[in-house]
């Protein structure tokens, strides 16, 4: 009895500590997580914007949000009134009336929102993430992109990484700089993915893909998937395919600590983009750098919500080096077609 | 004036002409002066094809069979095929119907009639004749806009895109019984108001302008005027006769916003017009289309209101003309250069 009671009282006395421990962390943690949406077609033109609200808690919750968004611009509307039910997520928009476009891509939002006893506050970069309507010759020779494109710049790990695209009615092109101390022609990747603006990516293998994905790797371009393949399928590392892309290009070039992939994939079998100017899609890119940085993910620049890693947001392909510790984020960022921009 | 003198006028008087044919200050067309209770007929049509030779000629022809026995004063083209030599086989399919002095045109973001909405690989055509309505067309090219950015050259695109809107409407004579001015300029928004600013110091800030800007994609940038792709220029049509002209602008940037504001605007505008309408023209912004989860849902809202008989013109653009839908109007002005709009004109007796 003496040896239980010295047992049991401490596990008693550890659990209880546990139970204080995690209500103490329930009581501190945000009720809600904010983030802003980027903005799918250049600020100076007038889009729309918005944010995602999405309830952390078991508990309904009611709050006003307050965003500020960067000098000079203004909006319809800056101040809302938020409910939401136990760990439901609501999008919120207002349009964009008057804003200056900037070179950097980046565009400071503050959001505040009070409520549930608690003031979250997010600061936030957001992006331009547009896709300009442009004609580009795929040469290797980059400079049409650098006047012409809206850059997306992200860092992993020190090292930097620009994505460009542009559209026609013809490709859906691609470029894609990498600061890497070593380019290994058959193990460095591009992997990059769109879906229609509307897509979601399901979490059981029997569910279907709802995007296109390509890969860049040894200088060619292959797909690794259409819309309608079961997501289970996309985490076997089949063999890549025998053929690349019909009517695909790619080239690739080293300049100094930066490699340059420059590609273009054929429109037209993407039917279900439904490309037009002012259409939204999603996209993403991950490159691969395995002897350095490991992968890196252009969903990280977006500033994803808690809950937006998914395990069966990328194909799997042989030869590829994939975290173990957490999955990836979703392949699904926002983005639009938009017209050449000058 | 004595001989010696005369000879040198008249040389002088030569080339002044032939260096304004050549600067591109073609004379204007005009039809002649509307006959009271003449007919107006104003007539659409729609084609896609791959084939942009085969869209440009069976949308014509279809127009033609449309307007029936009347010949049209005024074609307008837009199309939406992606490079020069598409537009130039597109054009030449029109002209092959109409003649080229009659057909204007421009590049666009896709088009609608009554029988339905396209986008890629299309033409539009709209047709406007009898002898009730008078037609002027005129043409300026050479503006000097081109690769000046409104955030950079504010002041030089002021300079050139006003003057280029005042030259152009000074072409045109606006008489007594003119009603409307369509415009459309290779000056998207927002340098299109620029330009807007120039036509109305000619016209009046209270006279109606509609209207577009053409295509901005890279490669796409052209108007047509008899028969010839340009591009850094801009089209006028004045239309002048016995009938009525009511307008509307809405603005949007959701699906639903989209549909709510075409079915507003065409309400507004038709029960302005207090007459039997006989046409609706719009143009409209390409990012309107964009945000429209299927093409068909604006001018199904449009022909909730018209009904499916009237005769519906629209052409997707890179800015709009018309009544701006802001929350502060300036007084006294009718139309501005605009973006995001839907520019609703109803043409009616």
């Amino acid at each position: 009895m003496m040896n239980i009671r010295k047992i049991a009282i401490p596990c008693v006395l550890v659990t209880f500590v546990c139970l204080c421990a995690g209500l103490a962390e329930d009581t501190t943690k945000n009720p809600i997580a904010i983030r802003a949406h980027n903005v799918v077609v250049p600020p100076a033109t007038g889009p729309v914007s918005g944010f995602t609200v999405k309830n952390l808690l078991d508990a309904p919750y009611t709050g006003k949000v307050t965003v500020k968004l960067p000098d000079g611009w203004k909006a319809d509307k800056t101040r809302f009134d938020v409910s939401l039910k136990a760990r439901e997520t609501k999008h919120i928009a207002f349009a964009i009336e008057k804003a200056v476009d900037s070179k950097v891509n980046a565009y400071p939002y503050k959001i505040t929102a009070v409520g549930s006893g608690k003031t979250v506050t997010v600061d936030q970069k957001v992006i331009c993430a547009t896709t300009p309507y442009v004609k580009p010759k795929i040469d290797g020779d980059i400079s049409e992109w650098l006047n012409d494109a809206v850059p997306v710049t992200f860092i992993c790990k020190d090292k930097k990484t620009v994505v460009r695209t542009f559209w026609n009615k013809r490709n859906f092109c691609l470029c894609v700089e990498v600061q890497e101390d070593k380019f290994i022609a058959d193990a460095d990747a591009i992997q990059f993915a769109l879906a229609s603006g509307k897509a979601s990516t399901g979490d059981s293998p029997d569910d279907k893909t709802a995007r296109y994905e390509f890969l860049i790797v040894g200088g060619r371009c292959y797909q690794l998937v259409k819309p309608g393949t079961p997501l289970g399928d996309t985490q076997k590392a089949n063999p890549l395919p025998a053929e690349t892309v019909a009517k695909s290009v790619v080239a690739v070039k080293r300049e100094k600590d930066i490699t340059r992939y420059e590609i273009s994939v054929p429109m037209r079998p993407m039917q279900e983009l439904r490309a037009t100017t002012g259409r939204e899609y999603r996209f993403s890119v991950l490159v691969h750098d395995p002897d350095s940085t490991g992968i890196r993910d252009l969903a990280e620049a977006a500033s994803p919500l808690p809950g937006s890693r998914n395990k069966y947001a990328w194909c799997k392909w042989p030869g590829a080096k994939w975290p173990s510790e957490k999955p990836l984020l979703d392949s699904k960022v926002e983005w639009g077609f938009c017209t050449s921009i000058h | 004036m004595n001989r010696e003198m005369k000879v040198p006028a008249r040389l002088v008087f030569a080339l002044v002409f032939a260096a304004v044919l050549v600067s591109g200050c073609a004379e204007p067309l005009k039809s002649g002066r509307a006959a009271k209770k003449g007919a107006i007929v104003i007539q659409s049509a729609l084609a896609e094809n791959e084939d942009a030779l085969k869209a440009g000629k069976i949308a014509a022809e279809s127009l033609k069979k449309a307007l029936g026995s009347t010949a049209p004063k005024v074609v307008l083209v837009t199309d939406c095929f992606d490079d020069k030599a598409l537009k130039t086989s597109a054009l030449k399919g029109v002209t092959s119907v109409f003649s080229k002095d009659i057909v204007v045109g421009f590049a666009g973001y896709g088009s609608f009639t009554q029988g339905g909405a396209q986008d890629t690989d299309t033409v539009g055509v709209l047709g406007i004749g009898g002898d009730g309505i008078d037609v002027q067309i005129a043409f300026q090219k050479n503006m000097g806009a081109k690769g000046l950015s409104f955030d950079t050259d504010k002041a030089k695109l002021t300079k050139v895109l006003g003057d280029a809107g005042r030259t152009l409407a000074k072409k045109l004579t606006q008489k007594a019984d003119s009603r409307l001015l369509i415009a459309i300029p290779d000056a998207h928004s927002p340098k299109n108001q620029l330009f807007m600013d120039g036509l109305q110091e000619v016209v009046g800030k209270d006279f109606p302008i509609t209207g577009g800007s053409i295509s901005k994609n890279d490669g796409e940038t052209f108007l047509s005027y008899q028969g010839q792709l340009h591009s850094d220029s801009a089209i006028a049509i004045m239309l002048s006769g016995d009938f009525k002209v009511a307008m509307a602008g809405r603005q949007a940037k959701t699906n639903d916003a989209v549909i709510a504001t075409a079915k507003d605007g065409a309400a507004e505008a038709l029960k302005n017009l207090g007459a039997k309408p006989i046409a609706m023209i719009a143009f409209d912004c390409a990012g309107r289309k964009g945000k429209l989860d299927n093409l068909g849902d604006e001018l199904k809202a449009f022909q909730g209101v018209t009904g499916k008989d009237i005769t519906v013109f629209g052409a997707y653009c890179a800015g709009e003309f018309g009544p701006a839908d802001v929350k502060e109007k300036k007084p006294g002005v009718v139309s501005s250069g605009m973006g995001w709009h839907a520019m609703i004109t109803f043409i009616g007796r």
